[in-house]
């Protein structure tokens, strides 16, 4: 059968198809496209839209201050941004970042999830207080850590000091700057991580733990060969999230910091919003889109690992 | 037989009928709304409506307007003044938003001079001129009150015969603050050179009692940007070679601009800790609380001589920025400062100048609105009242002395904060170790340079 015949041959049979379909279901779908159409066009006003002008103008010279100097300039931008010493290092800051997130708040998640899932007593009273500032706002909450770490009169050195150590600069000095921001943070999403952690440990069945203490499995062998295999899906959900979370970092950095001293805690969030603040639309644009490509390639190898090893298992 | 004319003909003549009263309506709708419009232009030509200002929040800007408020109420009671306040530090990028949108929210815009040349640039002011004619004995006051390279800068171009689109009652510039007891108590006079700034610093440094020898707002960006190009103005450097067609030539890495960065690298040794991060209330607060007695180059505050702020308000002495020691040297303070337009695409221009005009008064108008401008922690532009209230707000001799000397703290020109910015982000890399001072003055060239082209400044 040539082409042409397959090609006829499937228009007829949609025909058909379509001939036959009742009234009631022409009137079905076409409420299921009325229901889906405000979240679309709210996705693609709020969304797609947005993306795509962002990526337009990442292709233009497009200043705030001067709108008579814009235009088209191709890819320059990029290479710009490439050769920006500031945007190269704060590309590689937010990776370090986001790597210390994950590694600090998981294993600190972690830990606190194990003690919770043993305290049985007070775990309900625990969970209630631990999750609390997960909802402080993250401008109130920097603004009094970075009170807390200011060097001379802060609380924090003051602490220090009185248990005999000589205090830190903190926020102060470039060396302990990202360290500061990150026990903010800590303080901050642990407890999430923990709760989520602990779903997923209760959620192990009975008969499993019971088993692994029969065979004396405990301490870390438990953990590495039982508990995490059977949690690793909540584990890679959990990564996920922060993973975004901590690309995207912008509110704590700029009430703590705002990419300082110097550029020791410049992330790229900090940085594309100082350029949004002295008009640069289209290197901000074009910084945005990096970012954007970035968590978009980070996010796919996270779900390739968290499908692949769901379709190994079940397999 | 029904004598009812067939059901089509009856709904043909009712929907005429209909037409009609419906074209009749709009009409008079129209006619009504153009009533209303025209009524409210000769309202709005009468000095009455609403009157929304964009206000930088709080300190010297917000506050004092809060004070003059009720006095203007009172004499305008037709005009209703909405105040909204933004924090400063976001006020530049929305109020550029929100002109290149051309949009009608504000009759106001309380801004930067700084942003006099890209708010032209966008067609977003308004020229003040007619409105100042209507009252010549107060524009005449106006005029011989507010220092001439004050009232310039809201001009464009920013010169005396520049076409007047803004009005200021708010003059600032950066002063060397210190602490008189301190100095008085060690035998120190206030240093007139960078170099004796350093030897002042070190002698006045003792971290283990509490006290630093310097303060200043250097954090990354605009702030070290300008106080970058303070101590680099005062060593006769200055941005470009020439501000003319062929010029444009960015001229930081040069000696005056070696000798700046010099400076502020010597004087980080005897910094505060708070100065890499600080703007203007880290910088305060070191200073109100004592553990910083010097500094050098700060942004003018009264808060400083307030009482319920710091208890040091009667020793905290205001004097002229530092010069360089070089045969180039002078004094050259930033002069800094904000002034009132009002936006071309305000509709309601009449009422608004007359927010204006009366924030500007001064004891012109009545010597109530200078007093509370005054008393609410604003910095008058005008002189008299730097003079009248200088025994109450000691600083204000600081910047009176400055004035006549200060530099505008930037280049006038749209791209003047993206520069600053790009400045600051090289000075601060060099005072945190990051950069060697050669590496920071290239890259201040090459980066000044690429933005001008950008511009289209090279064409």
């Amino acid at each position: 059968m040539n082409l042409f015949a397959v090609r006829s041959a499937g228009t007829t049979d949609r025909t058909v198809q379509a001939a036959a379909r009742l009234p009631g279901q022409v009137r079905a779908q076409r409420l299921a496209v009325l229901l889906i159409l405000p979240t679309l066009i709210v996705l693609v006003g709020l969304a797609i839209y947005p993306t795509l002008y962002a990526f337009w103008m990442s292709l233009r010279v497009y200043l705030l201050y001067n709108p008579a100097a814009g235009r088209f300039v191709g890819l320059s931008n990029f290479a710009h941004l490439l050769n920006d010493e500031f945007a190269v290092k704060s590309l590689w800051l937010t990776g370090l970042w986001a790597l210390l997130v994950i590694i600090v708040q998981m294993c600190f998640g972690m830990a606190l999830a194990l003690v919770m899932d043993r305290a049985t007593r007070t775990a309900g009273l625990v969970k209630t207080l631990i999750i609390v500032p997960v909802f402080v706002s993250p401008i109130a909450m920097g603004l009094t850590w970075r009170f807390m770490f200011e060097p001379v009169s802060g609380l924090i050195n003051w602490i220090v000091r009185q248990i005999g150590f000589s205090g830190s600069l903190w926020l102060s000095s470039p060396s302990t700057a990202l360290i500061s921001v990150l026990i903010a943070d800590t303080w901050q999403w642990t407890p999430f991580i923990a709760l989520i952690l602990l779903a997923g440990i209760q959620s192990i069945s009975l008969e499993v733990a019971e088993a692994a203490r029969l065979d004396r499995v405990r301490g870390l062998f438990y953990i590495r060969k039982i508990l995490l295999p059977l949690i690793w899906p909540v584990v890679l959900v959990v990564v996920l999230i922060r993973l975004v979370d901590s690309i995207r970092v912008f509110d704590l950095f700029y009430i703590m910091t705002r990419g300082g001293p110097g550029s020791s805690t410049l992330v790229s969030g900090v940085y594309g919003f100082t350029m949004f603040q002295t008009g640069r639309l289209s290197d901000m644009a074009t910084l945005g889109i990096v970012i954007l490509i970035a968590i978009n390639l980070l996010v796919s190898l996270v779900l390739h690992l968290l499908y692949g090893r769901e379709k190994k298992g079940t397999t | 037989m029904s004598t009812d004319p067939p059901e089509s003909s009856r709904t043909r003549e009712i929907t005429r009928r209909r037409a009609l009263q419906i074209t009749t309506g709009a009409s008079a709708g129209i006619l009504l709304t153009k009533l209303g419009a025209i009524g409210e232009a000769i309202a709005a030509s009468e000095g009455s409506g609403t009157v929304t200002v964009f206000t930088s929040a709080g300190q010297r800007w917000e506050l004092p307007e809060r004070g003059v408020l009720p006095f203007f109420e009172k004499k305008f009671p037709n005009i209703k003044v909405n105040l909204r306040p933004i924090p400063h530090g976001e006020a530049n990028p929305k109020i550029q938003v929100t002109m290149k949108a051309k949009s009608d929210a504000f009759d106001v815009v309380f801004a930067e001079y700084g942003q006099w040349p890209a708010m032209h640039a966008l067609g977003a002011l308004t020229d003040l001129t007619p409105y100042l004619e209507k009252d010549p004995g107060w524009r005449d006051d106006y005029f011989s009150d507010v220092p001439e390279p004050v009232s310039s800068l809201y001009r464009v171009p920013a010169e005396a015969k520049g076409t007047c689109y803004g009005l200021t009652p708010d003059g600032n510039a950066e002063v060397c603050f210190y602490r008189a007891d301190i100095f008085e108590k060690k035998g120190m006079k206030v240093p007139e050179t960078w170099p004796e700034v350093i030897e002042a610093a070190k002698e006045l440094h003792e971290p283990k009692n509490n006290q630093y020898g310097f303060v200043t707002t250097m954090r990354r960006g605009l702030y070290a940007g300008w106080q970058f190009w303070a101590v680099h103005a005062s060593y006769g450097g200055t941005w470009f070679d020439k501000e003319e067609k062929g010029g444009w030539k960015p001229a930081f890495n040069n000696d005056a601009g070696h000798k700046a960065l010099e400076v502020l690298t010597k004087l980080m040794q005897y910094a505060h800790p708070v100065t890499v991060n600080a703007v203007d209330d880290e910088c305060n607060a070191a200073l109100g609380n004592g553990s910083a007695v010097y500094a050098p180059i700060e942004w003018g505050t009264g808060i400083l001589n307030d009482k319920s702020f710091t208890k040091f308000s009667d020793v905290i002495k205001a004097d002229v920025t530092p010069k360089g020691e070089t045969p180039e040297g002078v004094h050259r303070p930033l002069m800094g400062g904000l002034g009132m337009f009002i936006p071309s695409y305000s509709k309601n221009k009449d009422a608004a100048f007359e927010w204006v005009k009366w924030c500007c008064s001064g004891d012109k108008t009545d010597p109530e609105i200078g007093r509370s401008w005054v008393e609410n922690r604003g910095q008058p532009a005008r002189v008299s009242l730097l003079s009248k209230y200088a025994n109450e707000r000691a600083f204000f001799a600081g910047l009176q002395k400055g004035f006549p000397k200060a530099v505008p703290f930037v280049s006038l020109i749209p791209e003047a904060f993206v520069i600053s910015e790009l400045l600051g982000n090289e000075t601060t890399e060099v005072l945190t170790g990051g950069k060697s001072i050669d590496a920071a003055l290239k890259a201040m060239d090459d980066g000044v340079a690429k933005v001008m082209g950008d511009s289209g400044y090279y064409a």
